[in-house]
Order: C-alpha cells, then sequence, then structure tokens
C-alpha cells in the first residue's frame, strides 16, 4: 500500500498513523555511486537530492564520521554526502546520522600482486559498465543489478589480502552497528541508510539479523 | 484641603509585634494607627503574614475599600506575586526599614502597588510564568527522565527543534514528542515558558 502513495501528504499522513503506535523502525538502503552520480545519468546528484527529499525519512544514515560530520568537514566523507544529501538535510527536517568510522572506501584497497591487479582494475572496469547501465535508482537498487554488482564485488574481494578483506568486514560491521545504534535510540523511525552499493551485500544480511528492532524494506517503501 | 491622617489598622501576626507596629506607625507623620478592631474603616490595613496564613483572604471581603499592604518573613517572588494576584496593593519583607512602610502605605493609600525594588524585579521576571503552578520548580524538573533534561539544557541555549535533533541524532519527532512531555511535566504551555522555567532553575 506504502508504494502506491505518490503524494507525500498522503505518505506524511500514513507516517503520522503508524509511526507512533510501532516501536519497529522501518529501514530502507539506497546503495549510491560515489562519483558516477556526477556522469550525465538519470541517477544523477540532483536525482539523488530529490529522491531523498521525497523521501523525507526520520532519519538519513550517510557515510561520513561523526568527527568529521560535526566539525562540518564535508570533504572527509563520502562525496554523496558533501554534494548532495547535506544540502537535503539542511534544508529539511531529516537529521543525518553518520555512520561511517573511517574514510575507506572499496575502491581503495588494492590488490597485492601484478595479475590480482589486472583482475581488480578489469572487475571495477566491469563494475562501472554496469552502473552506467543501471543506471536508474531503482535499477541500481534492483535484483538484477543487486546479483551482478555482488558478484563481481565477491571477486574483487577475493584478489584481496586476508587483512584487507577483514579490515572491509571490521569496518561495514561498525557502520552497521551504528545504524542499529540509531535505531535503538530511536525507535519506530523512518529509517533511510545511502551508502555505496558495494557495501550493501554486506551490511543488508547484518541489519536482518534483527527483525525485534526493525523492519527492512525497499528504499522507497520507508 | 486637609483630609485628614490615613487610617491604618494593624493586624496579623503576633500581639507584641502588632502593638509595636501600630506604636510606630502612629508616631509618623501624617500616620495614623490603631490595632484592627479600634478603627471602624480603615484607609489601609497593614498585616502582619505568616506563611499560609488563611485571614488575609478574608480581609478584602471585611474592608473592601481598604488598601492592604502586606509584612511578611519568608516573602519570596513567588508568594508576593500571589499576594498582590489576591488583592494586596503593597509586600515588604519584615528586614525593610520603617521608611519603607510608611512609604508603602503613602503609596497605597494613593492607590499605588509598592514592593522594594529587587523584590519588583524578581517579580516581573515571573511575568511569564503560568500562575496556576502550584507544586515548585524544583518538584518540576525532578520528574524529567535525563533525555528531557538533555533536552530542556539545549532549549535553554537557544536551538531550534531541527538543532536539538541533529545534536542528538534523534529524529525531529522525537524530540517533539520529548518537548510536549516537557510541557506536560513542567506545566507550561509553550517553549518560550519552558525554556525561562529551565533557565531559573539555573540552566544554561
Amino acid at each position: 500500500m506504502r508504494a502506491s502513495l505518490r503524494c507525500p501528504l498522503d505518505r506524511a499522513r500514513v507516517s503520522l498513523i503508524t509511526m507512533d503506535t510501532q516501536t519497529h523502525s522501518r529501514v530502507g538502503i539506497l546503495g549510491t555511486l560515489s562519483d558516477l552520480h556526477q556522469q550525465p545519468i538519470t541517477y544523477d546528484l540532483a536525482c539523488l537530492k530529490a529522491l531523498v527529499a521525497d523521501l523525507a525519512p526520520d532519519i538519513l544514515c550517510a557515510e561520513i564520521t561523526r568527527e568529521a560530520w560535526e566539525r562540518g568537514d564535508l570533504s572527509d566523507g563520502a562525496m554523496e554526502v558533501g554534494q548532495a544529501l547535506a544540502s537535503v538535510v539542511a534544508a529539511t527536517d531529516i537529521v543525518l546520522v553518520p555512520i561511517a568510522t573511517s574514510k575507506m572506501q572499496f575502491g581503495d584497497i588494492t590488490a597485492g600482486s601484478g595479475l590480482r591487479q589486472g583482475l581488480v582494475r578489469a572487475s571495477h572496469s566491469l563494475l562501472r559498465f554496469g552502473q552506467l547501465k543501471a543506471d536508474t535508482p531503482r535499477a541500481v537498487n534492483g535484483m538484477l543489478f543487486g546479483t551482478f554488482c555482488h558478484a563481481v564485488c565477491s571477486l574483487v574481494e577475493m584478489s584481496w589480502s586476508r587483512n584487507d578483506r577483514a579490515a572491509w568486514m571490521v569496518q561495514n560491521r561498525a557502520m552497521a552497528e551504528n545504524i542499529l545504534d540509531a535505531v535503538r535510540r530511536d525507535p519506530g523511525r523512518r529509517v533511510l541508510v545511502a551508502m555505496r552499493c558495494q557495501r550493501t551485500h554486506v551490511i543488508e544480511p547484518l541489519l536482518r539479523r534483527h527483525p525485534e528492532l526493525l523492519e527492512l524494506v525497499e528504499y522507497w517503501e520507508v | 484641603m486637609d483630609q485628614g491622617p490615613i487610617q491604618i489598622a494593624v493586624g496579623g501576626g503576633y500581639g507584641l509585634t502588632r502593638a509595636a507596629l501600630a506604636e510606630i506607625l502612629d508616631s509618623q507623620p501624617g500616620l495614623s494607627a490603631s490595632l484592627m478592631g479600634f478603627v471602624g474603616r480603615p484607609d489601609v490595613i497593614v498585616w502582619d503574614a505568616e506563611p499560609d496564613d488563611p485571614s488575609f483572604t478574608d480581609l478584602q471581603t471585611r474592608f473592601p475599600q481598604a488598601a492592604i499592604v502586606l509584612l511578611s518573613s519568608q516573602l519570596t517572588p513567588q508568594r508576593a506575586r500571589a499576594y498582590l494576584q489576591a488583592g494586596a496593593r503593597a509586600c515588604l519583607p519584615k528586614n525593610e526599614s520603617i521608611g519603607s512602610l510608611c512609604q508603602a502605605v503613602r503609596q497605597a493609600m494613593r492607590g499605588e502597588s509598592y514592593l522594594p525594588a529587587e523584590l519588583a524585579v524578581a517579580v516581573l521576571s515571573l511575568i511569564e510564568e503560568p500562575p496556576t503552578t502550584s507544586y515548585s520548580l524544583t518538584e518540576r524538573l525532578s520528574s524529567l527522565s535525563p533525555r528531557e533534561s538533555q533536552i530542556l539544557l539545549l532549549v535553554c541555549r537557544g536551538l531550534s527543534t531541527k538543532d536539538i535533533a541533529a545534536r542528538l541524532y534523534l529524529s525531529v519527532r522525537t524530540v517533539d514528542g520529548h518537548l510536549l512531555n516537557l510541557y506536560r511535566k513542567s506545566g507550561v504551555h509553550n517553549r518560550t515558558e519552558l525554556a525561562l522555567l529551565g533557565l531559573r532553575s539555573g540552566l544554561t
């Protein structure tokens, strides 16, 4: 029913009716594309801004560290935060909860040997190609692209050292814990998690383990 | 035209205090003072009001023409405001000088109100406080949860709801909910009253 509520006023009414009586937060994950949002694609920065403003979640979990956010240093967070999400948050009642624990991104991790580096470069190109093909938010966050992205990312992760894989997992677990903290602190709210699509495969299963706290829904159903 | 001395009736408190007050006032130029019951239609009643003295409320009924000047040993701004609202024309703590008491009597006779300067400032600052509050500030704030206390502090610092939400990483709706609870628990009706209440309790 909620997906059919196109009018923001209708959504607000439903939100008022449902949110004051429930203690489970509705959490949706919105995969983002990093610098690709600056490309002339449908899912560009303006689209990302409009999407988040239209969804108007109570809380927006975004990839920036708490320290950087409180300092107002947007350059220290994901590009999407500084160039799109921060301005939406400033202009609306949405509250941004920083969930990053460090600046490390998927693309920052490099493979060791030459052969592996070649594999990673090829995989990144493949992922970029896929992202450009699936250039709408629905497509990027859909099952088809999700499966493709997961497969490519898994291939890349296999080329990493054990320590790098462990560090990637530790960072994602910490981010999932920060999301859960936000939900525990403020139950019964509409929470949108905007994060790089490479993380969603890791973090989504971690959030699904907590049905007592949250209901994981599609981002447009938040 | 000479209207004669101001007729003062002195009442309330202890007999010795009443008698002393009457003697002192009677010795002042332009004043004529006696104990209650010895003046038929007093212009001014000087009443020694002990805390929770119920007889004060009867005075206005019994002497509707008289201006009432209250003396109290425990005159807090809240109590002074309550006395003024109940119809007293002037309020003085008992540690004021006889000159102040005479001035209060004369001003009350002219239809003016009188409060010592410090007390007047304190009473003025209470104007925004709802007069219906029947329990103390401390009692009102002691029932607040840690989160509500935190939000009250930020309200006192002038932060908007959105700013408070952003500072505490809570949704605006949640902060709104806490604010409603704060209004209810504190017995106030809006943010301004809440901020004043917090400031009076020493929050900054």
